[in-house]
């Protein structure tokens, strides 16, 4: 609906608030709390929720997985289940995990949300914040990145599958080494993009004219200072509310 | 003799491309090596990967070592036929050339010293042996492309595809990589072999099967 018509910088606030509210807040129930929030904004920027969760499933399992193996390991006092007096599961390790599968699941929306703009404005909308253009450049490249990695990841898990490996039948102390396998890649690549991208970048003597010539103008509206600054400000009080409780 | 894949009446489109392989027909054996060769776009890859069971075809079916394909799963497959993506950075994964090969081993269950052992013998058959506690990530392409080919070989398949060998190999690679497409065919192993170098297959493959905008205009000898 109105997501075309969004100015990227405004999603940038916002997307910056969403992230920086998870990674700060550590009561259980605000993080849940934003991961909702998220969720909502990105519906409100026309993302499709139920195409989303179809291209994200393996992701979203993954991280699920993740979030369960950290819970899994984590010591504390409250047991909730044990196995011959060897506790399992506990309050604190289940807290943990529901933290670091919203907390990843926010980090998947923002890029989410940030690719229904096209690159090329969120570039020139970050230069006319005066951020300098080869940091924009590299800041609206990299989320252009996102489904590129999903992609990779999905090679990943094909590769793994066709080296006779059943994701369902790993025994239980390979379960990290297949995670990290199936990251590593991701990694890997995505530096070696960032190294050329410099590289191409340099070589294109990108910078050595102090004023390019702009085709598109961003100008911000109304509406998009409402977001903005509705944004950052409820950001603040609910972080805010978030530690007094 | 039956045949050890044999695609009847295969079709598969990409969802939001023009492009699509349309009744395709093959049979492939084991102990022949088969050239699949075909323009840059012309379906060479699609076909590999819809054999592979990474693409699931629209219509018709597949019957790999007498199983219908749609009861076996990917890393059933795996064993069954050896892949080699065109692109080898997609299949290293571990931190050393060794674990490379073992690592699948061991989680199927393999005990360590057979795994090593295994791993061992293949190493030294593709000459990485040196490199073994090396990071896959950074070997040159044509050692990349060998270690692939050995971690393949590892799950002991009975046909090999093999998605543009040639590319990034000097001439005595290119030559070794010919007696080990032989050898391999000697010892009972089928091979298809894609590539857009219609001159490496003719000089090096029995039986040239030619795609054109996802067609079969060519298969014979
Ligand atoms: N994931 C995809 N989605 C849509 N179209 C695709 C996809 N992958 C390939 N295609 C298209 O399908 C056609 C055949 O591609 P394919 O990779 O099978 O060709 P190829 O014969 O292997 O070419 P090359 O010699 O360049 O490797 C091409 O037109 C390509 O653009
Ligand atoms: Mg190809």
């Amino acid at each position: 609906m109105m997501a075309a018509k969004i100015d990227p910088r405004t999603k940038i606030v916002l997307v910056l608030s969403l992230t920086s509210m998870v990674l700060v807040v550590e009561n259980l129930a605000f993080v849940v709390g934003i991961g909702i929030i998220s969720i909502v904004c990105a519906l409100l920027m026309g993302v499709e929720l139920l195409a989303l969760v179809r291209r994200y499933r393996r992701i979203l399992i993954l991280l699920l997985t993740l979030s369960i193996v950290q819970s899994v390991f984590t010591p504390g006092t409250k047991v909730l289940f044990e196995v011959f007096g060897i506790p399992l599961l506990t309050e604190k390790g289940l807290e943990m995990g529901i933290k670091t599968f919203v907390r990843m699941l926010v980090i998947l929306t923002s890029g989410v949300i940030m690719s229904t703009s096209n690159y090329r404005e969120t570039i020139q909308g970050l230069i006319q914040w005066k951020v300098p253009y080869k940091i924009a450049f590299m800041t609206a490249l990299s989320l252009r990145f996102i489904p590129i990695f999903t992609e990779e990841f999905q090679d990943s898990m094909v590769a793994l599958q066709l080296k006779g490996i059943d994701f369902r039948k790993i025994p239980f102390g390979k379960k990290t080494q297949i995670y990290v396998y199936l990251i590593t890649p991701i990694i890997l690549s995505s530096l070696k993009h960032a190294e050329e991208i410099a590289i191409t970048m340099e070589s294109r003597a990108f910078g050595a004219y102090q004023n390019r010539v702009e085709y598109l103008v961003l100008r911000l509206k109304g509406y998009d200072y409402a977001v903005m600054i509705t944004a950052v400000f409820l950001s603040i009080g609910y972080v805010w509310v978030a530690m007094m409780v | 003799m039956e045949s050890y894949i044999k695609l009847t009446g295969i079709s598969y489109g990409y969802p939001r491309s023009r492009f699509a392989l349309r009744d395709i027909n093959l049979s492939l054996n084991r102990g022949e090596i088969v050239g699949i060769a075909g323009e840059n776009g012309s379906g060479k890859t699609t076909l590999g990967k819809i054999i592979m069971g990474i693409l699931m075809p629209d219509s018709g079916n597949i019957v790999i070592d007498g199983v219908d394909g749609k009861n076996l799963k990917l890393c059933e497959r795996g064993s069954k036929i050896g892949y080699a993506f065109q692109n080898p950075d997609r299949q290293l994964f571990a931190a050393n050339v060794q674990d490379e090969i073992i690592f699948p081993l061991e989680i199927k269950g393999m005990d360590k010293t057979t795994a090593l052992v295994r791993a061992a013998a293949l190493l030294e058959r593709f000459e990485l042996s040196h490199l073994k506690e090396r990071v896959p990530m950074r070997l040159s392409r044509g050692e990349k492309q060998r270690l692939v080919l050995a971690a393949t070989l590892a799950q002991e398949p009975g046909f090999l595809i093999l998605d543009e060998p040639a590319t990034g190999l000097d001439r005595d690679r290119k030559k070794a990589l010919y007696q080990l497409m032989e050898e391999l065919a000697r010892e009972g192993i089928g091979l298809a072999v894609i590539s857009h170098d219609l001159q490496f297959i003719k000089d090096h493959t029995n039986r040239i099967i030619r795609l054109k905008d996802g067609k079969v205009v060519d298969d014979g000898c």
